[in-house]
């Protein structure tokens, strides 16, 4: 493939802002009462003011994982989290500056175990696509357990040859082919190398 | 013999003249005949006559350069003549008159105009008008000082300067002979600023000839508006830019004739596009204001004060607005300072209040209100006089406005039609704001206020806004007397959504009137007759007050709270929040002792610990002393207060009293918590210096250890001896050190399974750091042997596992190249705590907890991670096992964490177990902790694309 011309010269791009996850509070273990006074008590103080538990000495510093032994289900932040820093093909951006990429274009159906991400090119007629979905489709190949069944397609209508690209992404042969071909997967490594 | 002499000396001064004069001498001969003829001037051995006389010749040969040489010689005679007094007027007069003459010779005008100089600056007032004058037509029509060098052009004003100064009769031959235009085209700073401050001079001397010219006047100095000067980095003028501007805004405003053109010309100014010139045109503005007067302002004043406002609209720099601001206090209490209050209140009311007033009244374009309610304020602050003008002229505007609004608000919601209004700019905020910062200058420039009834009884009437906060807390403090402005904070201090505007009001207050949010406190704050949930309330209240309303009305605070400490927990949080944010809160005798009765009291309290410790540091050391030695009588029963007292005091005070010392060490090895163990640290620290008691008190440290372990062999003794072992090897007692860490490695082998898990664990607590240390001096490299010492050890009693954790939780801790050195010994010890199997006697995680964090920090080390390329097949077999280890997701991250540290290895050392890898990793994405899994991915994608 030749990556001499590009296809669009000046693609349009975004500011990147941190997207957070909501988090969910940690059971305590202190009584009711207790903890509705202390609420009550640092909610009139605000948050800047709030103490600090005091530090006792001989603690060992570890950076915990986490209290609680719950499960972490894979969302749609983590896997957006995988896709947002893979480059684009023709510019040194990532998908995220772009908008190629968006969160909420991606969706995970946890009783299937299907994952479906949609992805945007920046023009239209744009021949890198099926490209960019082939780096989508390897990185998560990479990236998330084989019992998720992953589906990559271009948003609608943000594609000339909407249909065909989307037949290419999904079609296992073609991937699996397309993967052979060693001088395609250097191109595509290079995308995903640093994401 | 003396007329021989005198015949020698009159050949000499022939003959340096001669040699001076002459053309082909060179520069440094020059110097030396000039130097011996200054001398023998000054000496008196040659009068201004015979020098005249002699040099009479000279003076009009054809050679231009021997005519200068003698123009100089003249110049030095003249300067350096003795008894200058007593030469004769007349000789001076045909001397300045000859002078006059020969300006006309261009070639030598430098060392002529020199001459005159010299001559009106020695002998200033002894000319002829007639003379003067001619000179002054002469030195205007014959020569063109435009093209002089710069120094004879500013010879030429100094010249000016002096006939303006001592002939103030010349200056209007000065104007009518084109002084103007000799000053055209000046472009030298130090000329300049000559100039700028020579024509202020020249306008008080001939105040009448100056109208006549005014024009041309001002229009050669407006030319330089506004002017920018960079000096050179090494310039030795010493001339600023503030300098030039500032003498060219005097020079503009110097004659009140400059007035009709001065106004026009800034205005044109201000409204430039240039942000600078904006800035410099509303300063010499407001400059020109004061300078001229009401009187000469007053046709200009209308036109003027619509500038203003356009330009405050207009503009979105801050910098500027409040230049604005600051001007049009200036410009208001300047253009107010006539007799008569009506023509005072008519200067701004048409261009000011009258505009200000009907953007109230308008509801389409409030969004102005502020900034004009801000314009008022800066009008208003000029004088109190103008501030209780402005007041009672606007307030029954506003409030009229205000009833008008508000009908028209109820209004609109009767016809069922929504209110598209924003909230911050509806009418009824605006002229909230305008009344705020009404009362806010009444109060600033302490005048009355008249309206203070009405416009509580509207605020009663109106919706609550916190505009109306800010508005009460100035009215409160305007009729300190009302109780329902503090009433009337005191329910919105309640309220959740308006506490926060609340405090800043407040905080505003303390600034003005401490003594009325003092009373504030007192009225509303009645602590000792409401229930538990109100008091966590009135507490977590007072506490962001102190913290926000300054350290005075802090330590009211604090000392309402003191006495009440023993009903709430919180009243101790409340007091520690405002102690550790009020940094500028003094400390007294009655606040320290009210706080340890409290503390002595109630004792054990969880953060009273920490209050001495932030409290008793803000002490005098006299205060300090006192507090110790109180502590110290009673320090059986609160050792912790001693312990915090003896942290936080300071170096120069000495504790030396060993029975007490002791004491506190082993109450605090009985107790074994954190908080004893500060004693430790403090006792140890204050009797360093002390040597005698130093070594007695470090044996009994040890001995009381191995009897406390043995007697109460509880896991906290075990962290408390761990602590003081750190103590003491931060300050290099390794002797005794190595006695209590002995203790430690045989507390590995103990009977209970608690023990040997605290004492493994202690090895971490040694070498860890805390922040607490830094009242220590801190011996170098302890760490690295306590290590040496304890790793050989340790070394020794290979079966046991509780070894190996200890060993592991060292290793991560401890300088790389150290360890770099017996790694062929420590390395298979780290691998055998990852093969631990489970059912071992020690925990598995804590175990491969520390083996994993061991790997983790070796591998991150440059000379550690080359030695482990050779254990590399015995390595990653195990970091694949505990990278799926199920019962802990610390170890699993910690796994993969090493992992992915490998893949900086050669490829050819790496691809034998790169598809293993691969293939475990392939699970581990699937983890059920999204941080493993996140670590994982990376990791394997750096395995992926791994490369030759």
């Amino acid at each position: 493939m030749d990556l001499g011309d590009l296809i669009n010269p000046s693609p349009k791009v975004y500011d990147v802002a941190p997207i957070k996850r909501e988090t969910r509070r940690t059971p305590n273990t202190v009584t009711e009462d207790d903890q509705n006074a202390e609420q009550l008590f640092n909610s009139i103080l605000g948050p800047k003011y709030i103490k600090k538990p005091l530090e006792e000495i001989g603690t060992i510093d570890e950076d915990e994982v986490a209290d609680s032994e719950e499960d972490e289900e894979i969302d749609e932040l983590e896997i957006y989290d995988l896709l947002r820093n893979i480059k684009d093909p023709e510019h040194p951006l990532t998908l995220e500056q772009l908008k190629v990429a968006q969160h909420s274009l991606i969706n995970i159906d946890q009783l299937t175990k299907t994952i479906t991400v949609q992805f945007t090119p920046t023009i239209t007629h744009c021949s890198m696509a099926t490209l960019i979905g082939l780096c989508i489709r390897v990185k998560l190949l990479r990236s998330i357990p084989k019992t998720y069944k992953v589906d990559i397609k271009v948003s609608q209508g943000s594609h000339e040859s909407e249909n065909a690209v989307n037949r290419q992404l999904n079609d296992k042969e073609r991937v699996a082919a397309a993967l052979e071909n060693s001088k395609l997967l250097s191109v595509v490594d290079k995308c995903i190398i640093h994401s | 013999m003396n007329w021989d002499k005198d015949y020698n000396k009159q050949c000499d001064e022939l003959h340096s003249r001669d040699y001076y004069c002459n053309p082909d001498t060179s520069a440094s001969g020059k110097k030396e005949a000039l130097v011996s003829i200054t001398t023998r001037i000054s000496n008196g051995e040659v009068d201004l006559n015979t020098s005249i006389k002699s040099l009479a010749d000279y003076l009009t040969v054809t050679d231009e350069r021997i005519r200068a040489a003698a123009y100089e010689i003249m110049d030095v005679t003249l300067n350096n003549i003795k008894n200058k007094q007593e030469v004769v007027v007349q000789t001076l007069c045909s001397l300045l008159r000859f002078f006059g003459d020969r300006l006309h010779d261009y070639e030598c005008v430098n060392e002529i105009l020199t001459c005159i100089k010299t001559l009106m600056s020695t002998w200033k007032n002894s000319f002829e008008n007639d003379l003067v004058s001619s000179i002054l037509h002469q030195l205007l029509n014959d020569v063109s000082i435009p093209a002089l060098t710069q120094p004879l052009r500013l010879s030429c004003y100094v010249i000016f300067d002096l006939i303006a100064t001592h002939y103030p009769s010349m200056c209007k031959l000065l104007f009518a002979n084109g002084f103007i235009q000799s000053i055209d085209g000046e472009r030298d700073p130090k000329n300049l600023l000559y100039i700028f401050q020579l024509i202020p001079k020249l306008c008080s001397v001939c105040s009448d000839s100056i109208p006549s010219v005014a024009e041309e006047l001002f229009e050669a100095l407006s030319c330089y508006f506004p002017i920018t000067y960079t000096p050179a980095a090494d310039d030795p003028r010493n001339i600023t830019s503030q300098d030039l501007s500032l003498a060219l805004t005097t020079a503009m405003t110097s004659h009140p004739s400059f007035s009709t053109y001065c106004f026009p010309f800034l205005m044109e100014k201000l409204s430039t596009v240039v942000l600078e010139t904006k800035k410099e045109s509303i300063k010499a503005l407001t400059q020109c204001i004061q300078t001229f007067g009401e009187d000469h302002t007053r046709p200009f004043l209308t036109e003027i004060w619509a500038y203003i406002r356009t330009e405050i609209i207009r503009t979105s720099n801050m910098d500027y607005v409040h230049l604005i601001l600051d001007s049009i206090t200036l410009i208001v209490n300047a253009v107010c300072s006539t007799n008569d209050p009506n023509i005072n209140f008519k200067n701004i009311h048409v261009g000011l209040i009258r505009p200000a007033v009907t953007e109230l009244e308008s509801t389409t374009h409030s969004k102005f209100g502020a900034l004009y309610s801000r314009m008022i304020y800066s009008a208003a602050v000029a004088s109190p006089s103008i501030c209780k003008m402005i007041c009672d002229h606007m307030i029954p505007h506003i409030l009229q406005i205000n009833d008008h609004h508000q009908h028209s608000h109820h209004h609109h919601h009767h016809d069922g039609q929504p209110c598209n209004h924003d909230q911050s700019h509806s009418p009824s905020s605006s002229t909230m704001i305008m009344i705020t910062q009404l009362a806010q200058a009444s109060i600033e420039t302490s005048s009355s206020f008249s309206h203070f009834d009405s416009i509580v009884e509207k605020m009663n009437q109106s919706s609550n806004e916190s505009e109306a906060i800010e508005l009460i807390s100035r009215l409160s403090i305007l009729n300190p007397d009302s109780k329902s402005c503090l009433d009337w904070l005191n329910r919105s201090i309640r309220n959740d959504q308006k506490r926060e505007t609340t405090l800043n009001a407040l905080q505003w207050m303390s600034k003005h009137s401490e003594s009325l949010v003092i009373r504030f406190i007192d009225e509303h704050f009645d602590l000792d007759t409401i229930d538990e949930s109100d008091l966590i309330v009135n507490v977590a209240i007072l506490s962001r007050m102190g913290v926000q309303c300054g350290s005075n009305i802090c330590r009211v605070i604090v000392m309402k709270l003191m006495p009440i400490s023993n009903r709430s927990k919180f009243v101790m949080d409340g007091i520690h929040v405002m102690v550790s944010h009020c940094e500028s809160m003094s400390v007294d005798r009655t606040m320290m002792n009210s706080m340890l009765d409290q503390i002595m009291s109630n004792a054990n309290h969880r953060v009273a610990f920490q209050i001495v410790l932030i409290l008793h540091s803000k002490c005098d050391l006299e205060l300090q002393n006192e507090c110790i030695k109180r502590c110290t009588s009673s320090y059986e029963r609160h050792p912790h207060l001693l312990c915090a007292l003896l942290i936080s005091c300071r170096q120069q005070i000495s504790f030396c009293d060993l029975q007490i010392g002791e004491h506190l060490i082993t109450s605090s090895i009985r107790h074994g918590d954190s908080k004893s163990l500060y004693a430790i640290a403090s006792v140890l620290n204050k009797l360093y210096h002390r040597e005698q008691y130093y070594h007695q008190l470090l044996q009994c440290v040890a001995k009381h250890f191995v009897v406390s372990v043995d007697q109460y062999a509880s896991a906290h003794h075990v962290d408390a001896l761990s602590v003081v072992l750190r103590y003491l090897y931060m300050r290099g007692e390794y002797s005794v050190g190595d006695q209590l860490g002995r203790v430690l490695i045989g507390l590995l082998d103990h009977q209970h399974a608690q023990i040997k898990r605290a004492a493994s664990n202690g090895f971490a607590i040694v070498m860890n750091q805390s922040k607490y240390d830094h009242h220590v001096i801190r011996q170098v490299l302890y760490k690295q042997r306590f290590f040496t010492v304890h790793a050989n050890q340790l070394n020794h009693h290979r079966s046991n596992s509780c070894h190996l954790v200890a060993f592991a939780n060292m290793i991560y801790q401890v300088n790389q190249s150290v360890i770099s050195s017996e790694m062929s010994k420590l390395f298979p010890m780290v691998l055998r705590s990852l093969s631990v199997v489970e059912g071992d006697d020690v925990s598995v995680v804590d175990l491969v907890g520390a083996g994993l964090r061991a790997v983790k920090v070796l591998l991150s080390g440059d000379d550690t991670r080359n030695l482990i390329v050779d254990y590399l097949g015995s390595l990653i077999p195990h970091l694949l096992r505990w990278c799926r280890y199920e019962s802990d997701a610390n170890v699993r991250l910690t796994s993969v964490i090493c992992l992915n540290q490998l893949v900086t290895f050669q490829y050819y050392k790496l691809h034998p177990f790169r598809q293993s890898v691969l293939d475990v990793l392939g699970e581990v994405i699937g983890d059920k902790k999204r941080l493993v899994r996140r670590e994982a991915v990376k990791c394997r994608n750096d395995w992926f694309v791994l490369s030759e």
